[in-house]
């Protein structure tokens, strides 16, 4: 296994409490629980670091194109928030997992342009922007989320 | 037939569209001429999708001819897009009548493109044609089918990364002219396999994942023409309002002939993912981007009330704003920029025919919270265009105020 060496996020500084490198067992996607983290890194060939913050985890895993994918994992073991940026979109039947379907039937709903996707919806919301060579979005489950949880801490 | 058709429902449209008063186009300017300028215009799409519920608005298109390989067997389309958000040539299947030949990798299998759009990915192989536009000839060019008839069989790991986007409707334009900073649409980020864009193809029911040398990737077609290479310029008139269509021009080139120099625009260089910096409400958002393929303004601002679901994904200000932004290059360069917004619902609700809206904005990320945004992003869409000339040079491609890849305005 291919695990790149780690350091504190900048853009966590103050809520790290530790940051580490880990070989985690199994697969993580959206909705369930973290052991589906390893199954994401391997679908997607990528390397993967890990951050606690107070409350959650995040698990970074980035692709062979340089592709980001970040998923955020509750103190009860779920993950409850996905982001991506670079420049190729992530595998969403992957990342998403039981949400992709939902997220399917949102992204066909008419649209304002091939730029920009709101997916607003009770158990999903997707944010997806950007073009070839830099997406950008983030997608998460409201009640999935940790009590005092911003939506604004998903980078 | 089909062209000619489509153009001329889309004339009565037109017409028929005038009457909703309020709205002008400025600029009497005549539009230039000469072997590299090109007529392009903001209308509401190809028939199918002008009639639909969901009319083109902000939409930028053109005629593309095209041909097989070294014949003079041709097709004229219209109503492709004009995108500086992409790179190449995308055809939706169901418009062409020419059999064009298979572009083959270095085995001799074909190659197929999963293009990923935020909404829906497209799924076709790439075919060689000649490409002409003005007086320019890109001779033996990739083109993207998309929705090929030979190849119907989705690979899984592509419709895992959006929903399908195949056909005139779902694509609102007859195909796509990437006309954007680069060489090539995925470029590094593709030549090694992984990505779920390319795909070479065994047959044409067995395409897998797989690196793609620059040189087979889709290619910007404006790179391929013997002059006039280096970039293009989008030339728009001012739209105050609303109208029901817009002329201008695509004009070919920087600096290279006498009606395509760069004169007092200014220069904003973006990095290797087309990306710039732009600057609102103190805030600086650095993944911002300039594209004639997005149909409004697209920022973060949650003081702006969004519309319901009659115009889901813009701004439905109560009265009009008027705002400014500072676009900032990578290499410093900066200029401000005045904009309005104007409620997308009465701006579309009128009742007339509306393919172009000066003031139309949605944000850039539905979920804006008390203390951010998730949004790092200030899309400049087609408004920007109005009443500007904005050039786009190319990666590599060397002009009077050196090398791309920038956007000048």
């Amino acid at each position: 296994m291919n695990i790149k060496a780690i350091g504190v996020l900048g853009w966590l500084a103050a809520g790290v409490l530790a940051s580490q490198a880990v070989c985690l067992p199994a697969r993580a996607t959206l909705g369930e629980d973290v052991a589906t983290v390893e199954n994401d890194r391997v679908q997607m060939k990528a390397q993967l670091r890990t951050t606690t913050v107070a409350g959650y985890t995040v698990h970074e895993i980035e692709t062979p194109a340089n592709t980001v994918v970040r998923e955020y994992v509750s103190a009860s073991g779920k993950v409850f928030a996905v982001s991506w940026s670079g420049p190729l979109l992530p595998d969403f039947r992957q990342t998403l997992g039981r949400y992709f379907d939902e997220y399917n039937s949102g992204a066909s709903a008419p649209r304002v342009g091939r730029r920009h996707l709101s997916i607003e919806r009770t158990d999903l919301v997707v944010n997806s922007y950007g073009h070839m060579r830099a997406f950008y979005g983030n997608a998460y489950v409201p009640s999935l989320l940790p009590p005092n949880f911003s939506v604004s801490d998903i980078q | 037939m089909r062209a000619n058709l489509t153009a001329a429902l889309i004339g009565m449209l037109s017409v028929a569209g005038c009457g909703g008063g309020g709205s002008s186009v400025g600029n009497t300017t005549p539009p230039p001429t000469g072997s590299n300028v090109q007529a392009i215009t903001v209308d509401s799409g190809p028939t199918v999708v002008a009639n639909s519920s969901n009319p083109a608005i902000n939409t930028l298109y053109t005629t593309v001819k095209i041909c097989v390989p070294g014949t003079s067997t041709c097709q004229d389309i219209d109503h492709i897009q004009i995108d500086t958000g992409s790179s190449g040539l995308r055809i939706i299947s169901t418009v062409l009548t020419l059999s064009l030949p298979l572009q083959k990798d270095s085995n001799g299998n074909t190659v197929a493109e999963c293009v990923h759009f935020v909404d829906g990915s497209s799924w076709g192989p790439l075919r060689l044609a000649d490409i002409k536009i003005a007086d320019e000839v890109a001779s033996n060019q990739q083109v993207q089918i998309i929705g090929d008839s030979a190849y119907q069989t989705i690979p899984n790991d592509c419709i895992g990364t959006a929903t399908a986007e195949n056909t005139v409707t779902a694509f609102g334009a007859n195909g796509i002219l990437g006309v954007g900073p680069f060489l090539q649409d995925c470029g590094s980020s593709c030549v090694t396999a992984g990505g779920a864009v390319y795909y070479t193809c065994m047959s044409s029911t067995a395409c897998t994942d797989s690196g793609m040398p620059l040189t087979r990737q889709l290619t910007n077609p404006v790179t391929a023409f013997a002059t006039d290479n280096n970039g293009v310029i989008i030339q728009l008139p001012t739209v105050n309002g609303t109208t029901s269509s817009v002329s201008g021009s695509l004009i070919f080139g920087i600096g290279t002939q006498g009606n395509n120099g760069l004169g007092n625009a200014k220069v904003f260089t973006v990095d290797d993912s087309g990306s710039l910096s732009t600057t609102y409400n103190n805030t600086s958002l650095s993944h911002s981007f300039i594209d004639s393929g997005s149909n409004a303004y697209f920022f973060p601002d949650s003081t702006i009330k969004q519309c319901g679901s009659k115009a889901k994904g813009f701004f439905c200000p109560s009265a009009t704003l008027n705002l400014s932004a500072t676009i900032v290059g990578r290499s410093g360069t900066s200029a401000a920029v005045s904009f309005s917004v104007t409620s997308a619902e009465s701006l579309l609700g009128t009742g007339t025919v509306v393919a172009a809206a000066s003031n139309l904005a949605g944000s850039s990320a539905d979920i804006n919270t008390s203390n951010g945004t998730l949004s790092q992003t200030f899309d400049w869409g087609l408004p920007f265009y109005f009443g500007r000339n904005v050039y786009t040079a190319i990666e590599t491609k060397n002009t009077s105020a050196g090398m791309g890849p920038y956007f000048a305005f």
